[in-house]
């Protein structure tokens, strides 16, 4: 290998997605240690590390790159991947979407409140619009329904009954889809963010190393934002007690109190899991019970 | 009618608003409020949430139409409403701190002390209180009730006036100054007196107080850890708030103890700087989420 050959390859082409996503990307990214600073209308976002080079752009449009190996790695939703047959590597997920961290958005089938579809066989013949095509054709296939599938660029939400008999949209709440009068009749997709690599990348060792560093400190992020340490004490008779109730949700460290009967007993939980826990814990026995944002998970 | 494993809970829908879904958020619930902003959700099956004024969920608590509601201290004593109190919050319409029921007149009012109002017109928003503290301190005058906001009245009528006060801000806007105060208030988790004898009822409410107050607390402190030399120990215990016991264990094969404790935000500013002075090392402050002693 040249000289040449070798510095360009010590180098990670990243892309980062415009868009739904683009808000939660920057700051997970920026949480697992990252300076980003994105001027707006700059597609070149500078970061400080000397071995990254970001692209803003569509997400769309990021699995397609990552396949062909123009980015080596990126951030894109399964439902890309899918729509563009892209074969990727994926790294792990990072379950945020625009709105919540956690939940996997949906891409539904719906239809007008007063639709005279009822099922999905009832859209024989007729007209559905989708920024999806190739998934929604799969769909159709699946379902034994023949059905002409639109391509939309967007505002889907909007054709149904005027323009076409039903949508395929994307829906993280459902509350867009209730504002324009739909029904869901049906999901289609479940979607998930992901740190995807391209084949060709993951085969140099040097990349490889480097994607999974980026993704384990991000994936580290996005797990410790829904987490949270929870720290209580216990007297040595109520400990048993206190030990069953945290055991079914993570295995606790315990330690006795330097100077004292006492013992000192943390763990982690997911942040939504504290509402039940606390009291719980409370019940038990535990007392000085202590919820904190998690450290790093990594 | 409030029904079997689901608690109606009444939610001041006004004053005391912004920093009540503010709490219950920290309280770990998702709250989703429509864009009218009349209705409020949260993501616990188990509780229905309503919005409301005060006065008329101190009402309905009592009736029984509502299960358990957050409304002023003032408020209940005002209604003479009989609920059970189950926990007061430590907040107020705009800050992390008590509201106050004060009597206020106009900068310029010939009226300098309480004794100056027999005789006179108050303008209240808490009449009965306002009467019983005319009472109390001996002194006649005929109290008319006036609706929010009161500051404006006062002002404009050139009259003196019972409200509440968060900062005095909105009195100052108005130029009307304090003479009195009357009562501190803290809005309170009450519920209706059947519903507490629910045991399922009871203990929802229970679990949802300790979730408000130790997040409510939580605002107030901050963790501290450190590690601490063997001989230093005795001093650095001596400088620790006692309020919880810190947590002391020692590093393994060191002469080196780990200490880990929550003490008050504002003590931290001085505490901090006296620890690295006793000799501690890697002092980490972080931030909490919920305290419960």
């Amino acid at each position: 290998m040249s000289q040449i050959k070798e510095n360009s390859s010590r180098k990670i082409i990243f892309g980062i997605p415009t868009g739904s996503l683009q808000e939660n990307s920057l700051l997970f990214l920026r949480k697992a240690g990252f300076n980003i600073h994105a001027a707006p209308r700059v597609c070149q976002p500078k970061i400080d590390d000397s071995q990254i080079n970001c692209f803003l752009l569509r997400a769309q449009e990021i699995p397609k790159y990552v396949a062909l190996g123009k980015l080596d790695a990126g951030i894109a939703g399964t439902d890309w991947i899918l729509e563009q047959k892209a074969k990727v590597v994926e790294v792990c997920d990072l379950d945020f979407a625009k709105k919540t961290v956690g939940k996997a958005v949906k891409w539904v089938l719906a239809v007008p409140q007063n639709s005279p579809i009822k099922s999905i066989k009832d859209l024989q013949g007729k007209v559905v619009a989708s920024e999806v095509v190739n998934i929604t054709n799969a769909y159709l296939r699946k379902n034994g329904v023949k059905a002409k599938v639109e391509f939309s660029w967007g505002a889907s939400e909007a054709k149904a009954p005027l323009f076409v008999d039903a949508v395929v949209d994307i829906t993280e709440t459902g509350e867009s889809l209730k504002a324009n009068n739909l029904k869901i009749l049906d999901t289609i997709l479940e979607s998930k963010t992901k740190l995807i690599a391209s084949p060709m990348a993951w085969r140099n060792p040097w990349k490889r190393e480097k994607i999974e560093a980026i993704a384990m400190l991000v994936y580290g992020r996005v797990q410790g934002h829904q987490m949270s340490n929870i720290m209580a004490h216990s007297t040595t008779a109520n400990l048993p007690k206190i030990l069953a109730v945290v055991k079914k949700y993570d295995q606790p460290s315990v330690k006795k109190i330097a100077g004292t009967d006492y013992f000192d007993v943390s763990f982690r939980c997911k942040a939504l899991q504290a509402r039940d826990l606390l009291p719980a814990l409370k019940m038990a026995g535990a007392h000085g019970i202590v919820q904190s944002p998690a450290f790093r998970l990594d | 009618m409030p029904t079997k494993n689901k608690l109606r809970l009444g939610i001041p829908g006004r004053a005391l608003r912004e920093q009540t879904i503010e709490l219950l958020q920290k309280a770990g619930y998702s709250v989703n409020i429509t864009a009218s902003g009349h209705k409020i959700t949260i993501d616990d099956p188990e509780i229905e949430c309503f919005f409301s004024k005060t006065q008329e969920l101190a009402e309905w608590v009592e009736d029984g139409m509502l299960d358990a509601a957050i409304v002023h201290k003032a408020r209940l004593l005002e209604q003479n409403i009989k609920t059970k109190e189950i926990s007061q919050l430590n907040y107020s319409n705009s800050a992390w701190h008590a509201t106050r029921v004060v009597l206020s007149v106009p900068v310029d009012s010939k009226i300098k002390s309480v004794k100056d109002l027999n005789g006179q017109e108050v303008f209240s928003r808490l009449p009965n209180l306002t009467k019983k503290f005319l009472e109390s301190q001996g002194i006649k005058a005929k109290v008319t009730k006036v609706g929010y906001p009161g500051e404006a009245k006062g002002e404009m009528f050139n009259k003196p006036l019972v409200d509440f006060t968060d900062t005095g801000r909105t009195l100052a806007e108005h130029n009307m100054k304090v003479l009195a105060e009357i009562m501190k208030t803290l809005p309170c988790l009450v519920m209706n007196l059947a519903s507490y004898q629910d045991v399922w009822k009871r203990q929802k409410t229970e679990n949802l107080a300790m979730l408000l107050t130790g997040a409510r607390l939580a605002i107030d402190m901050v963790g501290l850890m450190m590690h601490v030399p063997n001989e230093l120990m005795p001093e650095v215990l001596k400088v620790l708030p006692a309020m919880k016991k810190p947590t002391v264990t020692q590093l393994r094969g060191e002469n080196l103890f780990d200490v880990l404790t929550v003490i008050d935000k504002k003590q931290a500013r001085e505490l901090v700087p006296q620890l690295k002075k006793i000799g501690c090392t890697d002092i980490v402050e972080f931030p909490l989420e919920k305290v419960i002693i």
